[in-house]
C-alpha cells in the first residue's frame, strides 16, 4: 500500500495497517525551524516551500502526503474571506505572525448587492476594502479585475511548481483547493459580532445572501481542484458550529449549504475535507447525511474526538486532533500518550487520519512533532 | 406593553434595551438599582451559557446589550461622585505582545464588569512591562491574558516571571484564555487558571478571589 493509497483507504473507511498521517499547514513550523521570518514566507514562497521539504527530510517524512504544497498565499487568504490582514514586514515586525483584523468589511446594505451579484463578482468589488493595491500595480494591471486575475495565475503557477517539487521527492500533495462555506465567508466579511446580530435581526436577508454565494463557492472549489489536478477541497468552517449558534440557525444558514457543497464536490470526484475549528459536537449527528466514506471531518481539539468517533463511526473519516497547546508546551511523553489514545480509540476499525488540531503551531517543539509522527508510524 | 429588564435580556432585545433603561430612569428609578438588575441578568446569561442553554451568539448579543446599558448609566453614576459602585476586585486584562486578537478578550471584559469586577483593559499587543506597571498602579487581584496564537505563550510567561521578580506574584492571580491555550500552556506560563470561554473565565476569576464561591473550572486550586 502506498502512502496516498493509505490516505484514500482511510477516507473510504477501509481497514488500514495504521492510520494515515496528514498534519496541516506545516509552512509556518517549517519556516521557524529554518530560521525564516513570517515575512519571508509571504515574500519568498520558493524559500518557504524549500524549508518545508528540508523539514520533511529531517523528520523522516511527516506524513502520507503533504496537506498544502507550499507556503501561505496571504492575498488569497484575504480575498477568499474578505478580511483585512495585518502583514509582517508591512504592518507588523517581520517576525510577527500575520493577523486578521476582526472588523466589518461589508455593511448590512451589502447583502442585497451580494444577492444580486453572486459571490465572485461581489468579492471582486470588495477587494479594495481588504487589499491595498499600490499605484504601480494598478498602472501595470489597469484594473482590479486584471490584478486579481494576475494574482490567481501567480498563485496557481506557484502551487503547481511546488506540487511538482514534492512529486520529484515521491510525495503527493493532498489538498488541491480551499473554499469557505458561505456562512464562514459572510461571518468573516461582516465580523463575527455584526454577523451574529444580522442573524437575529435580518435573517431573511442573510439567508438570501448565503444561498446567493453558494454556487460560486462550489464552482471555485471545483475549478481550483481541476487547475491543480488534485481532487480534494478543504472547506473552511469554524463560525457556524454549535459552539456559536443554536441548531435552528445551523439548520438554516450552514447545514443545507454545506450539504449541497459536499454533494456537488463528491459528484465531481472531489473529496471534501471539512476544516472544523471550534466545537462541532452538537452538529455531528447531521454529518450522517453526508455520503458515506467520501468526506473527511478535520477536528481541532475542541470537539471531543472520542465522542465524534462514536457518532460518526463507519460513516465519516475523522482527522485530527493533537492540540496546539500539547505540541508547543507538552512533553514528548504526553504527546505519545495522546497519539496512542487517538490511534487505538479513534483509529479503531479505520476511518481516521492523524493530524494536528487546526494547524501545526509555528512554535511547536520539534521533538513533540517527531514523537507525534513516529508514534503513529510505529503502528504500521 | 412595557417590558422589564429581565424579559429584554431573556429575549435578547438589542433594540429595546436602551428604551427600557431610559424609561426606568425617567420613572425615577435609582441608577444603581438599574445597573444591579442588569448585572444580575448578565450573571444569568453566563449561567445559561455554561449550562448549554445559551450559545456564544447569545453571549455576544447580551454583552453588546450590557455595553449599551453601561454607556447610559456610567455618566449618571459618575455624576453621583463619591458613591462608587462596590467592586469585587480589579482585573488587569490584555492580549500580550505578539497577538492583536481581541474578540474573546472584549467579551470577557464585559462579562467581568457585569459580574462586579473593575476591569482595566490594556488592549492588544501589550508588552509584559505594561502589565507590571498596571499591576503596580492599580493593585489588581487578577491579571487576565488572552491570545489566539501559541506564539504568545512566551509573552504570557514573561508577565508571570516579571510578577515574580517584582515580588507581586503572591498577591496577584493569573488566568490565561483563548482558543490555542490548554493545560500545557497554563503550566508553561505559570498561570493559576486557563479557560476557553468568557463565561467560565469569569466564574473562575470569582473563585480565584473567593474560594468559597460555587463552581469549579480549569484552574489550579493551589
Amino acid at each position: 500500500m502506498t502512502e496516498i493509497e493509505r490516505l484514500r483507504a482511510c477516507v473510504a473507511l477501509d481497514k488500514v495497517d495504521r492510520p494515515a498521517i496528514l498534519p496541516s499547514y506545516m509552512d509556518r513550523f517549517a519556516a521557524m525551524q529554518a530560521g525564516l521570518t513570517f515575512a519571508d514566507i509571504l515574500e519568498r514562497p520558493d524559500e518557504a516551500s524549500a524549508a518545508m521539504r528540508r523539514l520533511w527530510d529531517r523528520l523522516g517524512g511527516w506524513g502520507d502526503a503533504v496537506y498544502y504544497a507550499g507556503g501561505t498565499d496571504i492575498y488569497y487568504l484575504s480575498v477568499k474571506f474578505l478580511m483585512r490582514i495585518l502583514l509582517p514586514g508591512k504592518h507588523l515586525p517581520r517576525d510577527s505572525y500575520w493577523q486578521i483584523q476582526e472588523m466589518p468589511i461589508i455593511e448590512r446594505e451589502d447583502y442585497s448587492l451580494l444577492t444580486r451579484m453572486g459571490w465572485n463578482d461581489f468579492a471582486l468589488e470588495m477587494i479594495p476594502r481588504v487589499w491595498e493595491i499600490s499605484p504601480e500595480e494598478m498602472e501595470r494591471y489597469g484594473s482590479v479585475e486584471a490584478y486579481n486575475r494576475g494574482q490567481a495565475e501567480r498563485s496557481l503557477d506557484q502551487y503547481r511548481k511546488d506540487t511538482d517539487l514534492w512529486r520529484q521527492k515521491g510525495v503527493e500533495v493532498f489538498v488541491g483547493a480551499s473554499v469557505p462555506s458561505p456562512q464562514m465567508a459572510l461571518s468573516c466579511a461582516r465580523s463575527l459580532t455584526e454577523y451574529t446580530l444580522d442573524l437575529y435581526e435580518i435573517p431573511d436577508k442573510v439567508e438570501e445572501a448565503v444561498w446567493a454565494a453558494l454556487p460560486d463557492l462550489i464552482q471555485n472549489g471545483i475549478a481550483g481542484c481541476k487547475a491543480t489536478g488534485i481532487p480534494c477541497v478543504a472547506i473552511i468552517l469554524e463560525r457556524g458550529s454549535g459552539a456559536y449558534y443554536r441548531l435552528n440557525l445551523f439548520e438554516r444558514f450552514e447545514f443545507p449549504q454545506l450539504k449541497k457543497m459536499i454533494e456537488e464536490f463528491v459528484r465531481n470526484g472531489i473529496t471534501p475535507l471539512l476544516h472544523l475549528d471550534t466545537d462541532w459536537s452538537k452538529n455531528l449527528p447531521y454529518f450522517k447525511e453526508f455520503p458515506k466514506g467520501k468526506v473527511i471531518a478535520s477536528l481541532d481539539g475542541t470537539t471531543n474526538m472520542f465522542n465524534a468517533k462514536k457518532v460518526l463511526r463507519d460513516h465519516v473519516c475523522l482527522m485530527g486532533d493533537v492540540p496546539a497547546s500539547l505540541l508547543v508546551a507538552g512533553t514528548t511523553g504526553e504527546v505519545e500518550a495522546y497519539v496512542r489514545k487517538l490511534v487505538e480509540e479513534v483509529g479503531d476499525g479505520g476511518g481516521f487520519i492523524l493530524g494536528t488540531g487546526c494547524s501545526m503551531p509555528p512554535n511547536a517543539l520539534f521533538q513533540n512533532v517527531k514523537t507525534m509522527i513516529d508514534t503513529c508510524k510505529s503502528y504500521g | 406593553m412595557p417590558r422589564n429588564i429581565a424579559d429584554v435580556f431573556r429575549s435578547l432585545g438589542m433594540q429595546e434595551i436602551e428604551k427600557v433603561i431610559y424609561e426606568k430612569i425617567a420613572e425615577g428609578e435609582d441608577v444603581y438599582a438599574i445597573l444591579k438588575e442588569c448585572q444580575d441578568e448578565m450573571a444569568k446569561v453566563g449561567e445559561r451559557f455554561e449550562s448549554g442553554e445559551f450559545y456564544l451568539a447569545e453571549l455576544i448579543i447580551s454583552a453588546k446589550m450590557f455595553e449599551k446599558v453601561a454607556g447610559i448609566l456610567s455618566p449618571k453614576i459618575k455624576e453621583r461622585g463619591s458613591e462608587a459602585i462596590e467592586s469585587i476586585g480589579t482585573i488587569v486584562l490584555g492580549t500580550p505582545k505578539g497577538d492583536v486578537h481581541n474578540l474573546g478578550k472584549n467579551i470577557f471584559a464585559i462579562m467581568a464588569k457585569s459580574a462586579g469586577f473593575e476591569v482595566l483593559d490594556l488592549g492588544v499587543d501589550v508588552p509584559a512591562q505594561k502589565f507590571i506597571e498596571a499591576a503596580l498602579q492599580v493593585g489588581p487581584k487578577i491579571i487576565g491574558m488572552s491570545g489566539l496564537l501559541t506564539l504568545v505563550y512566551p509573552s504570557m510567561k514573561e508577565v508571570v516571571d516579571l510578577l515574580k521578580e517584582q515580588g507581586l506574584r503572591d498577591r496577584v492571580k493569573v488566568i490565561i484564555g483563548g482558543g490555542a491555550t490548554g493545560e500545557e500552556a497554563r503550566r508553561y506560563v505559570g498561570a493559576d487558571a486557563q479557560t476557553l470561554d468568557a463565561a467560565e473565565g469569569v466564574r473562575i476569576c470569582k473563585k480565584l478571589i473567593d474560594p468559597s464561591t460555587a463552581g469549579g473550572g480549569a484552574y489550579d486550586g493551589n
